[in-house]
């Protein structure tokens, strides 16, 4: 596992110099005791209060994987209401936080496999109390949406703009149409093409997954 | 090897911009579970601080936790399976079945009900008067909610998302005036003017007049500052806190005097927002003068300029001697 490449090493990294220890280091986890005090008084202002604060970065986290508003804040409200259903503020042993980004981070990974792998998602209820990640695992979700920048912002304009807007806006193809002023069928053609692109690349993908999990 | 990999090395690796050398370094680093902690953090933060598209947190959050609550139906009733069937007629069945549908629609309404949420869009700039008589100036693209019923009994507490002024009545109760925001950072009223502003970028609080006392909720021992009139406090997205003095503190707030909306508004209803904004004694000669309305939106900084503006569409006589104005009708028809 620890041989495993990173699948696109970018070559304007260079090495970076230490000069400003971070100062927010000491508030990483007490920074919560805030939301766990309020879930003390009751559930749902606890609730209220952890939706405020992680509902949008998680969001904002999540439309970078599945480019599609709409996908991307169910996601994250079904992370956020099996937290509640599960009364996950009493089990989960990490900080909220860490819990929120790790179960959105599995929801989405499944998801992106079903609509792009063709294979049935897993009953994540209890993953999303998994709290054993290893770092090449925590490394490749980060990497997943990377991919998936690199496809999108490499597609030619007009097709990218085709499947941005059917995806992320969720129009409809006679509306993209017209408002581009192309026909149905090449709105069609070039979501098509967007797809197919970004199946190509995940499948590769999976595949590192896959590895991972059998040499694991 | 622990201080290679710092906030700037995971935000970069966040970009996509790390060579496989640092991945190699992040992936060790991480193999502590208290820098999984920090991976997380500062994911949190960079996502704050990158916003993809506007997201909207306020309806989804009532959405989401009414849909929650009328999910948990704890008003269902307990049937024994095993127990002989009662015999209760379609109507009465009916009447159940209609009583459990209104219970679930009062739960769910139940936030609507309790909490009144006025929002701006964007280009408007809105007062509210709340049920105390304070007033709110809401800044284009923002919100305030607070609670529609006992607001002032005890607590007056005020959801802020963006930007606002206040001018807080004092209450004989001496009921607290709270602006909460979404940084964790409380805004406790000791009676007084001031703006608040609390957008993803971070959180301003300025004070105009009189006391107001800064908390930062999210902080262990939840720190209490107290502002004089003209300091500017400011919490910038990753939860740090800096205060400084300005000398015309009242700039701060000038996006809240350049318009006026008005539609229909009588002259009377104009003279109390002449009071009330700008602290002005009005005086409208006689009753049928202050029935007579204007619409339209008027830019004016001043309480004078606004009041010659007013006399001018209707057409009557205005004096102004110190902070008295008075609308007359003309000496000559």
């Amino acid at each position: 596992m620890s041989q495993l490449q990173p699948l696109y090493p970018d070559q304007r990294g260079k090495p970076i110099k230490v000069t400003d220890p971070d100062h927010s280091e000491s508030r990483v986890v007490d920074s919560e005791l805030f939301i766990r005090q309020a879930f003390d008084r009751s559930v749902r202002e606890g609730y209220e209060l952890l939706f405020r604060r992680y509902y949008r970065p998680l969001c904002n986290h999540a439309v970078r994987f599945v480019q599609s508003k709409e996908q991307a804040e169910d996601l994250v409200s079904e992370v956020f209401s099996n937290f509640w259903k599960g009364q996950l503020h009493l089990h989960i042993t990490t900080s909220i936080r860490a819990y929120l980004f790790r179960a959105l981070r599995n929801r989405i990974y499944n998801h992106l496999r079903d609509e792009f792998a063709h294979q049935r998602p897993t009953e994540d209820f209890l993953m999303d109390i998994a709290e054993t990640e290893d770092p090449q695992q925590i490394l490749q979700y980060t990497e997943l949406y990377h991919r998936v920048q690199t496809v999108v912002s490499g597609l030619p304009p007009q097709c990218q703009r085709v499947f941005l807007l059917s995806r992320f806006e969720s129009k409809k193809h006679k509306e993209i149409a017209d408002e581009l002023s192309i026909s149905v069928k090449a709105v069609e053609m070039h979501i098509t093409k967007a797809l197919s692109l970004l199946r190509t690349a995940l499948f590769s993908i999976w595949l590192v997954f896959l590895l991972g999990d059998l040499i694991r | 090897m622990d201080n290679l990999v710092n906030k700037q090395l995971i935000f970069e690796h966040f970009a996509n911009r790390v060579t496989a050398l640092q991945r190699q370094m992040i992936a060790e680093w991480l193999q502590h579970p208290e820098n999984k902690e920090h991976y997380y953090a500062w994911l949190e933060e960079w996502e704050n601080r990158n916003p993809q598209y506007a997201i909207e947190v306020e309806t989804k959050l009532q959405q989401s936790v009414s849909r929650l609550i009328t999910e948990q139906t704890p008003l269902y009733p307990q049937v024994d399976p095993n127990r002989p069937n009662r015999f209760l007629s379609v109507w009465q069945w009916a009447a159940v079945f209609a009583g459990l549908l209104l219970l679930g629609g009062l739960y769910t309404g139940r936030s609507y009900i309790e909490y009144r949420s006025v929002y701006t869009g964007y280009g408007e700039v809105r007062q509210v008067d709340l049920p105390d008589g304070s007033t709110v100036t809401l800044n284009a693209n923002s919100s305030i909610r607070y609670a529609r019923f006992g607001f002032g009994n005890q607590a007056r507490r005020v959801h802020l998302v963006g930007e606002a002024s206040f001018a807080v009545k004092h209450l004989s109760n001496q009921a607290q005036f709270v602006v909460s925001t979404e940084h964790n950072l409380d805004v406790i009223v000791l009676g007084t003017v001031f703006s608040v502003f609390s957008r993803p970028r971070g959180a301003k609080v300025v004070l105009q007049r009189g006391k107001v006392e800064i908390v930062q909720t999210a902080h262990r021992s939840a720190r209490h500052i107290t502002l004089k009139p003209g300091d500017l406090i400011s919490l910038d997205s990753s939860g740090f806190l800096s205060m400084k003095h300005l000398p015309h503190p009242d700039a701060y707030a000038a996006w809240q005097e350049h318009q006026h909306e008005f539609d229909q508004t009588t002259l009377s209803e104009i003279a109390g927002l002449l009071e009330k904004t700008y602290g002005m004694q009005v005086t409208v000669a006689d009753s049928a003068l202050a029935q007579r309305t204007v619409s339209g939106t008027f830019s004016t900084r001043t309480a004078t300029e606004l009041s010659r503006v007013i006399a001018d569409l209707l057409d009557v006589a205005v004096s102004q001697k110190g902070n008295q104005i008075t609308f007359t009708k003309p000496l000559n028809p």
